[in-house]
């Protein structure tokens, strides 16, 4: 079986899903897709003509995100038309699925070399849009398992995770995605992309939007309730913001890699999913990474960095209570919370971030995993190559 | 007995059953046709040669509208025993239904309502047409009860945890091609296919045999996890409890519960749940006064708004609206969204288009929500004309009149459409407050000038005020009650006096709100008194909303017309004088400065309040509440003595429509009798040192004497 390798990982500054002030507000999901994959070609010096294939996240495959935006973007990023491409949709973790996919095909022999990543633009391509969903889903379903933030409501009475923990979790991921982001521990995974500040003026971004160093647990603790204004105990502020950015990066088998001379990243050591209740579908990851440490024969103390998705503060309070687990080595630059969600790049992004953390703290093994609407899990498990 | 039920053999050992009430505009499940059913029944348990039952109605347009109207008035006084029985009665006479020998398949065309509804639960399944009169629902909740016979159990065993929970605890009404999707029905078609679609569909069912299984598994327990329902439940639970903060109608919780309890388990012991739940809600104090609110809808929507009985509403084919403006461009598309034809008139092309836009906004407002469609959009155009003249009202048979409100303006209006109209067309004024007697001097026929008070904003507020002007005809209120009846508003004739009905009733308690902010309340203090009494929203925040100047040129008129008690005060006109004239401006009592236009505290009125302050006391809520709402119904006594509306029914339901006052209450004048006259007297007697305002008025000493109430008992 061939072994797959990360040779590269990138993404976007994230923004806020804004129309007035986001800073991709005049950007398409296209353009940063494409501009994604074209850095993954510059920063690694592959030939392009070498990529056999395009897997590409995005959850709301319509308008600009529609028409396999896999295959639109890599047109648009003027890679050669032999590269082919796919777009996957696994909701929150379709980019992760992405590089899953990718790594999958090495081990089978199919296809090489390939860029996984994912993107999504929810200011242009609201997640809401087109909804639609099926009346007999909800015979033994609450329709509220279309609603992320009320089964994360859910979470906090089921598991009886309180308000405060969510604020001081909140908290915690703000202050790290602030202070990692002020040492330049971003700065080698994000590529400076063309955006535009809330002012109007056309600028090379580098900083993710939605990070407030300045917040406060009083000023967290202010806000109202959103999903259950009666009773409830997530907002806004516990909450991951809705919002635009693509990640990606480029896989392929270590013997390949060794024939390019490149030097690998990490390599992808085991990969798992699971389907939960909808209800709860925030704890996904629970049984993902049981799954995931019985196929590596690993477990929760050999990672060393842990890439804990942050769609709500209650659904990774809920995850490592769960497994029994503490704060520890999890998103210790922070999480979605404060860096941002968009949906389909969401993935590749804390992978990206995992890997860049492996590498900069020379860690052996990392996990990444998240948890995913309707009910499931993901979890992958890198190892990285200078171990 | 007359019998409601007609029994025949339809095709092939096939019975077809047929809801029929001899002389009655629609079939009910009243007791008598219970028994009839349960006779029937009786007959049929022994004949499994039989190869199935049809039900169907006889009546086009109408199935079966639920429980009888007279035994639901009862219900307000019935014992728990007697609720008991009844509640026995039907679970048995459904339960026997459910297991007779052969596949029983109800045929709905028209209006299943209720009971109605809970008894094609009880049958094999169902199939319904795509009528457009042809509505499901088990509104129940809405009267503060709760399904009782079966309702809360079959439907989310039929169709499902959510949609299950959604119509039984909201009460929602839903189509025949909702009822298709939902699973509610086997299939939705044409009227005229239902009876052979139902032969065919026994026939699947006798062919496969699968209806007995089926009968099994929807008398088992629904085997929900304990995520599933304990999740539906909890999201339910959470926004059932938000809205019951405003409606304080314990019935959508109480059936909440009964589904809760009731669906993993058997049907039979859920439906002991159901027996419950329904135990504790029927009879109480808020599901009475929902009763009654529903049978002042019943008998002012009854009314034609006059009393002789020979006068007819002429046909209207034509209406005119002068003036593009929201409440012009609101009324013109009220009429025109309901099929009648509009002629809008403004003063120029730009104001045309604006009006046009306005009528269209109404229809994409609710195309956003899904309570409309493009087809609305088109054919309310399609039924509107717009013209910069006002000669193109010849033609119309009302014109309504809604340009700004001054005095001088609308008179010179009448004058010029009194030249131009056809010598039978009516005129009509949406006025607030300007007198319905004094403009119809300025017209040719005073016997066809009225008022026609619409509520803004008109799309969503169901109270039109008939104003009678001292001249005005029979025949004239008769046409004008009938056509905003025709465009499903709510008529209420009401005679030509300041204030007219709701803001005579609705200023004085405003007034009072400000008053009490002279003497040393606080704002938020008055406007929760308000909502803790079940209005709303508080008299301070309703200043703002409607506008202070609006507030303050109304209580103009009123306190030069009642200068005995009106009260008109000099901060409100002096905050309008000021620029702060309510959420429009940005600021009033409040300012609406923030990023969401929520108000805030204004503290720069500081000086101005102190400026007019006359006490700087504390209240309790108590004396709050009785500061604003007693003068309210004391001027509704007034209404009452001066026979300015029929009777009481008219004052609540008016009040319940376009003020928001809380139907648990059951009405104002239905509060007071809960409270009784003496009480209200004794409760008045503190606060007749203020006033006139705070008087007893003769009527009110009269109840308190005769120990009456403004009801009669009973009703």
């Amino acid at each position: 079986m061939n072994q797959p390798v990360i040779v590269d990982a990138v993404r976007t500054p994230i923004g806020k899903a804004n129309a007035e002030t986001g800073i991709f507000r005049h950007q398409r999901a296209e353009d940063l897709s494409a501009s994604v994959m074209n850095a993954l070609v510059e920063r690694t010096g592959i030939d392009p003509a070498v990529i056999d294939d395009i897997r590409w996240g995005c959850v709301q495959q319509q308008g600009e995100q529609g028409i396999d935006i896999a295959r639109i973007a890599a047109l648009v990023a003027g890679l050669p038309v032999t590269v082919a491409g796919v777009t996957l949709n696994r909701n929150c973790a379709s980019s992760l699925q992405a590089i899953n996919d990718a790594a999958v095909n090495i081990m089978a022999g199919v296809e090489d070399v390939q860029i996984a990543g994912g993107v999504e633009h929810m200011d242009h391509v609201p997640m809401t849009k087109g909804y639609d969903p099926c009346p007999s889903l909800f015979r033994r379903h609450s329709e509220a398992i279309m609603y992320m933030g009320l089964t994360a409501e859910y979470l906090a009475s089921k598991y009886g995770i309180s308000r405060t923990e969510q604020d001081e979790f909140a908290h915690r991921s703000h202050e790290l995605a602030s202070q990692a982001t002020s040492r330049g521990e971003f700065a080698a995974e994000v590529l400076p992309t063309w955006g535009h500040t809330p002012e109007g003026s056309k600028e090379l971004m580098t900083v993710d939007q939605c990070i407030r160093g300045d917040t406060s647990l009083a000023q967290l603790a202010a806000l109202p309730p959103v999903f259950n204004p009666a009773g409830g105990s997530v907002t806004a502020g516990n909450s991951s913001p809705l919002n635009v950015g693509a990640a990606g990066m480029l896989v392929m088998s270590q013997a390949k890699a060794d024939a390019l001379g490149l030097k690998p990243m990490a390599r992808v050591v085991a990969m798992a999913v699971a389907g939960v209740d909808p209800s709860e579908m925030g704890i996904g990851p629970v049984p993902a990474v049981q799954r995931v440490f019985q196929r590596a024969n690993l477990g929760w103390s050999d990672m060393e960095c842990i890439e804990l998705n942050e769609a709500f503060a209650v659904q990774v309070l809920s995850v490592l209570k769960l497994l029994g687990e503490g704060t520890d080595r999890v998103n210790t630059r922070g999480g979605a919370i404060a860096i941002g969600h968009p949906l389909g790049g969401s993935g590749a992004r804390i992978a990206t971030t995992l890997l860049h953390r492996m590498r900069d703290s020379g860690a052996r093994y990392g996990l990444a995993t998240m948890c995913v609407g309707q009910g499931q899990g993901v979890a992958t498990i890198f190892e990285n190559c200078d171990r | 007995m007359t019998e409601a039920l007609n029994v025949e053999i339809c095709d092939n050992d096939v019975l077809c059953l047929t809801f029929n009430a001899p002389n009655r505009p629609v079939n009910t499940l009243a007791k008598s046709v219970r028994e009839e059913l349960l006779q029937l029944i009786d007959s049929w348990e022994q004949q499994s040669n039989l190869r199935g039952l049809l039900i169907r109605s006889g009546k086009p347009g109408q199935f079966i509208a639920g429980a009888d109207l007279n035994e639901l008035a009862s219900l307000r006084a019935a014992t728990p025993q007697q609720i008991a029985e009844e509640l026995d009665a039907g679970h048995a006479l459904f339960g026997r239904l459910s297991r007779l020998p052969f596949p029983v398949v109800a045929l709905i065309d028209g209006a299943c309502m209720g009971g109605g509804t809970e008894l094609v639960l009880a049958c094999d399944d169902r199939i319904v047409s795509n009528a457009a009169s042809t509505k499901m629902a088990l509104p129940e909740v809405t009267l503060g009860l709760i399904p009782g016979w079966g309702g809360t159990q079959r439907m989310p065993r039929l169709i499902g945890i959510h949609h299950g929970i959604d119509l039984v605890c909201q009460g929602t009404t839903f189509d025949g091609v909702r009822a298709r999707e939902l699973g509610f029905a086997f299939d939705c078609v044409p009227t005229d296919r239902l009876q052979s679609e139902g032969l065919r569909l026994i026939e699947i069912l006798q062919t496969d045999g699968k209806y007995l299984a089926r009968r099994e598994q929807l008398s088992q327990p629904m085997g929900l996890s304990a995520d599933q329902l304990g999740f539906a439940c909890a999201v339910a639970e959470g926004k059932l409890k938000a809205q019951q903060t405003a409606s304080r109608n314990p019935a959508p919780l109480a059936a909440l519960a009964a589904i809760r309890e009731g669906v993993n388990v058997t049907l039979e012991a859920g439906l002991l749940r159901e027996r419950a739940h329904a135990l504790e809600v029927t009879g109480s104090e808020t599901s009475s006064n929902l009763i009654s609110v529903f049978f002042l809808n019943q008998q002012v929507k009854r009314d034609r708004g006059v009393d002789d009985p020979s006068v007819t509403a002429r046909q209207i084919d034509r209406v005119g609206v002068l003036g593009g403006g929201l409440m012009g461009a609101g009324l013109s598309a009220a009429h025109a969204r309901r099929d009648v034809n509009v002629t809008l008139v403004d003063v120029d092309e730009q104001r045309v288009t604006e009006g046009v836009e306005r009528m269209k906004h109404v229809v994409t407002s609710r195309m956003r929500i899904g309570r409309a469609t493009p087809h609305d959009l088109e054919s309310m155009l399609a039924r509107t004309s717009t013209a910069t003249s006002t000669k193109v009202f010849a033609d119309c048979d009302i014109v309504i009149e809604a340009i700004p409100e001054k005095e001088s303006l609308k008179i010179e209006a009448f004058k010029q459409l009194s030249k131009i109209v056809g010598p039978e067309t009516i005129l009509a004024s949406n006025t607030s407050t300007i007198s319905i007697t004094r403009m119809s001097a300025a017209v040719e026929h005073p016997n066809r000038f009225v008022g026609m008070h619409f509520f803004y904003p008109v799309d969503r507020m169901q109270l039109v005020e008939v104003i009678r002007g001292k001249d005005t005809s029979d025949e004239t209120v008769a046409t004008v009650a009938a056509l905003a009846s025709r465009i499903q508003k709510v008529p209420i004739v009401v005679q030509d006096c300041p204030g007219f009905l709701v803001n005579r009733l609705l200023l004085p308690y405003m007034s009072e709100a400000v008053q009490l902010v002279c003497e040393g309340a606080l704002m938020d203090d008055v406007d929760q008194a308000a909502v803790a009494f079940g209005l709303p929203m508080g008299p301070i925040a309703l200043h703002d909303l409607v506008g202070l100047d609006t507030a303050y040129s109304a209580a103009d008129v009123l306190q030069k017309a009642y200068h005995d008690r009106a009260l008109l005060s000099g901060l409100l006109g002096e905050l309008v004088e000021s620029g702060r004239r309510g959420k429009k401006s940005g600021s009033g009592f409040r300012r609406f400065t923030g990023k969401k236009g929520r108000p805030e505290a204004a503290p720069e009125i500081q000086p101005l309040l102190e400026k007019h302050r006359i006490d700087n006391r504390q209240f309790s809520r108590e004396e709050l509440t009785d500061r604003m709402i007693l003068p309210m119904l004391l001027e509704a006594t007034r209404v009452l003595e001066e026979h300015v509306v029929k009777d009481p029914a008219h004052v609540d339901l008016g009040m319940i429509l376009a003020t928001g006052f809380p139907a648990f209450r059951g009405g104002l004048l239905r509060w007071a009798d809960s409270v009784g006259a003496a009480a209200l007297v004794e409760r008045l007697q503190p606060l007749r040192s203020l006033g006139k305002r705070f008087e007893p008025t003769n009527l009110l000493l009269d109840l308190a004497r005769s120990g009456r109430t403004f009801y009669p008992a009973g009703k």
